[in-house]
């Protein structure tokens, strides 16, 4: 009934449990949860580190190497697309920036028809959404509470006559300070590291960090071991100990990339769909320059967004939000270089930025649309996105979209990562003509990582049963985290994971009978 | 002056500002300005140029790297030259530029990677040994007829002009590492607090104030830590 980390493991273990959970995340924790309040022996396993609150600074340069994968570097293998993916107990609900949606319907709906998607469905996750957002603390945020570096947004969105609204958040309070990314100081982000942890250890769950999970074994239809290598709490390398635990029922949540190359380094991929489509909100945007103080990094990360393009058919759709900035992660996403880059960030403090997440996965004529997950000789993941021309089009498009709003806002010029400098509305059109869109010519921020073991009930398309998120191929063993989407979910995905956790957790109680 | 003013100020600045044109005009500066080693003389040579890039290969592939100052502390895991690309690179992604711009080499980037990469992974620390090595060699440069001294060699004008031409690369390959070079450095540098004055960002707020004000919505989160080290 507790959590070790690296540093009490001085010794190999052998540990027996009802359920493994591989992974403290968004959906891992859940699934800890549901189950050891429901009197099963539950074992966690995190990768990452127990780091809390009282030990958070605030500060990009000293907490992206704690809290995130591979120190906050994570990459595509070409550099196109930066990754920032949580790691840690509470995995990347520890860093989000609370941003609350649903799975909207019109998602479930293209599974249904283009995935093969049966049994998990929206009505059926409502009631589990609404015991979850009950826990969170889950509300709307007011437009009193937006910050200027938001409303900048809202104000282009209503000049546009552009749908727009504000969104929900999972605080409770929130001091507004806006480092929700480098973890909530104050313990208001109702993050699974302050919630279910917390209640799965204290109903008995033991939970490992620390502890990297090396692969999954197999005796025909079954899982016999789950085998993790400890890592130093100082160091992150291997301390040479080795946790073995020998579960009832394994549940693998390491979410999108991770939960594929446990897959693949146990050899458990018999349709060879594991790692394939793999996707991330692939995310540009357009920074806005204005007269008046924004102070883009002051104020929760999110309020607003807008729904204008979600449904678009001619290209790849795209959701639009309000984004923070900071000065590491700006600095580090442009092209912009020397001189160039220093005057963007000196007006850091004028600046505003509207942020666009594509819609990957949505196009019906590509089955291998997205990233592919492989592994390294070494056995790390590798992450190859394809890179297409309904992408580079989509995220010409986004940027378009978010440089109108920044100029419709009042921005006195208004830029893309890529280096588009625009004044006025009439010279968007002719900068978007003359940009280069392709990989590592803009660059992309991601945020959401999904898929990889997708779900359907055709085995030779699809790596999980989406009746029960069980493996196809392992009667024990069952997969409750992001990668199961077929596609992106379209929206922020903290919530979408939850509700599929809970209701996947049930699936679970009832093979442990 | 009024905040509006000063911002007006600011955009009057050349450094500041940077009209449509000046960007791309500079980047084509870069392109067309770049031949240390003529780019026309080679393509018209065709084979011919090829040829002594291959005979020069070993000469060039040989060539040293200028290092900076030792770093102030012991390297962990790159080496000396290693450090040096490094610092080499990031001087040009993140000049000095006055007291509130420290530059790259004020705060020793170059030691900053090799603190960040002590805790990465042995693979992921080759690739990024790799990657220096690529863009450092006179003989990569030769490869793309842009340049036979390595990297580290060349006058900072030069420097600026490779690191362009190789952002901006029909070569899928040299955008990559350019992207990855100009990453890390740039991240490093901006996430350093010296660098904050100049960007008018004032840095976090006071966490250990902020505890004390929100102590009552605390989570007891060591409670639930193992209280002594176990054996099997």
């Amino acid at each position: 009934m507790s959590i070790h980390t690296g540093a009490h493991v001085t010794s190999d273990l052998e540990l027996e449990c009802d359920v493994c959970v591989i992974g403290s995340g968004a959906g891992g924790a859940v699934v800890a949860q549901r189950l050891a309040t429901a009197g099963k022996r539950v074992i966690i396993l995190e990768d990452g580190g127990y780091h809390v609150s009282a030990r958070f600074e605030m500060s990009e340069g000293t907490m992206f190497p704690r809290l995130y994968q591979e120190g906050g570097g994570r990459a595509t293998a070409d550099q196109s697309m930066a990754i920032l993916q949580g790691r840690a107990v509470g995995g990347t609900t520890v860093v989000n920036w609370t941003t609350c949606f649903r799975t909207p319907e019109r998602v479930f709906d293209h599974w249904s028809e283009h995935h093969g998607v049966e049994g998990i469905t929206h009505a059926a996750l409502v009631p589990h959404w609404e015991a979850i957002e009950r826990r969170l603390n889950v509300q709307q945020m007011r437009l009193d509470q937006v910050n200027a570096n938001n409303l900048v947004t809202w104000r282009g969105l209503d000049a546009l006559g552009w749908h727009k609204d504000l969104l929900f958040r999972n605080v409770k309070g929130c001091a507004h300070t806006g480092y929700c990314g480098t973890g909530c100081v104050i313990d208001a982000k109702q993050s699974m590291l302050v919630t279910y942890i917390p209640e799965a250890v204290q109903a008995g769950a033991e939970l490992y960090a620390n502890a990297w999970v090396e692969r999954l074994v197999s005796e025909g239809r079954r899982i016999t071991g789950v085998i993790a290598k400890v890592r130093s709490t100082e160091t992150d390398s291997f301390t040479g100990h080795t946790i073995t635990v020998r579960p009832r029922i394994t549940v693998l949540a390491g979410g999108a990339i991770n939960s594929p190359a446990v897959l693949l380094r146990s050899e458990i991929d018999p349709s060879g769909r594991t790692g394939k489509r793999t996707f991330f909100h692939p995310a540009v945007g357009a920074v806005g320059v204005h007269a008046e103080r924004i102070q883009p990094f002051v104020g929760s990360p999110q309020y607003v967004y807008s729904d204008e393009f979600v449904a678009r058919e001619d290209g790849m759709p795209f959701l639009i939000e309000g984004a923070p900035m900071f000065p590491m992660t700006l600095g580090s996403i442009g092209m912009a270089l020397g001189t160039e880059r220093q005057a963007q960030m000196e007006l850091l403090p004028y600046s505003s930025l509207t942020g666009v997440l594509g819609h990957d996965g949505f196009d019906v004529n590509d089955r291998d649309e997205g990233a592919t997950i492989t592994l390294t000789s070494g056995g790390r993941a590798k992450i190859d996105y394809k890179w297409t021309e309904r992408l580079s089009n989509g995220l010409r498009d986004a940027c378009g979209a978010a440089l109108r709003i920044q100029l419709a806002a009042g921005a006195r010029q208004a830029y893309t990562s890529n280096g588009l400098y625009v004044r006025s509305a009439d010279e968007i059109d002719a900068a978007l003509a003359r940009g280069r869109w392709g990989p590592c010519e803009v660059p992309v921020f991601v945020a959401h990582c999904m898929g990889g073991c997708a779900m359907g009930t055709d085995e030779r398309t699809s790596v999980v049963d989406s009746r029960t998120l069980r493996h196809h191929a392992r009667d024990d063993l069952f997969v409750i985290d992001g990668s199961v989407f077929p596609t992106s979910c379209s929206v922020n995905p903290q919530i979408s994971i939850y509700g599929l956790a809970s209701w996947g957790a049930d699936h679970v109680r009832e093979a442990l009978g | 002056m009024t905040e509006r003013a000063s911002v007006d100020a600011r955009w009057s600045r050349p450094r500041h500002w940077c009209p449509v044109t000046d960007i791309p005009n500079r980047t084509a500066d870069a392109a067309s300005t770049l031949p240390l080693f003529s780019r026309r003389r080679l393509a018209l040579g065709g084979l011919g140029g090829a040829a002594i890039v291959g005979l020069g290969a070993a000469g060039l592939a040989l060539q040293s790297t200028r290092r900076p100052p030792a770093p102030s502390e012991a390297l962990s895991v790159l080496t000396l030259d290693e450090h040096a690309i490094v610092a080499a690179v990031a001087s040009r992604t993140c000049p000095a530029a006055g007291p509130d711009v420290p530059g790259a080499d004020a705060i020793d980037v170059g030691l900053k990677a090799d603190r960040l990469l002590a805790r990465a992974e042995p693979e992921a620390v080759a690739d990024v040994k790799t990657v220096l090595a690529i863009f450092e060699s006179g003989l990569t440069g030769a490869l793309f007829f842009e340049r036979v001294r390595p990297f580290t060699q060349l006058d900072p004008d030069s420097q600026d002009r490779v690191l362009y031409a190789w952002r901006d690369s029909s070569v899928a390959l040299r955008r990559t590492i350019a992207r990855a070079l100009s990453s890390l450095t740039t991240s490093l540098y901006y996430g350093d607090p010296r660098t904050w004055p100049g960007l008018g960002y004032p840095g976090p707020p006071d966490h250990e104030a902020l505890r004390r004000a929100y102590v009552d919505q605390l989570v007891d989160l060591d409670a639930l830590v193992a209280p002594t080290t176990e054996a099997s």
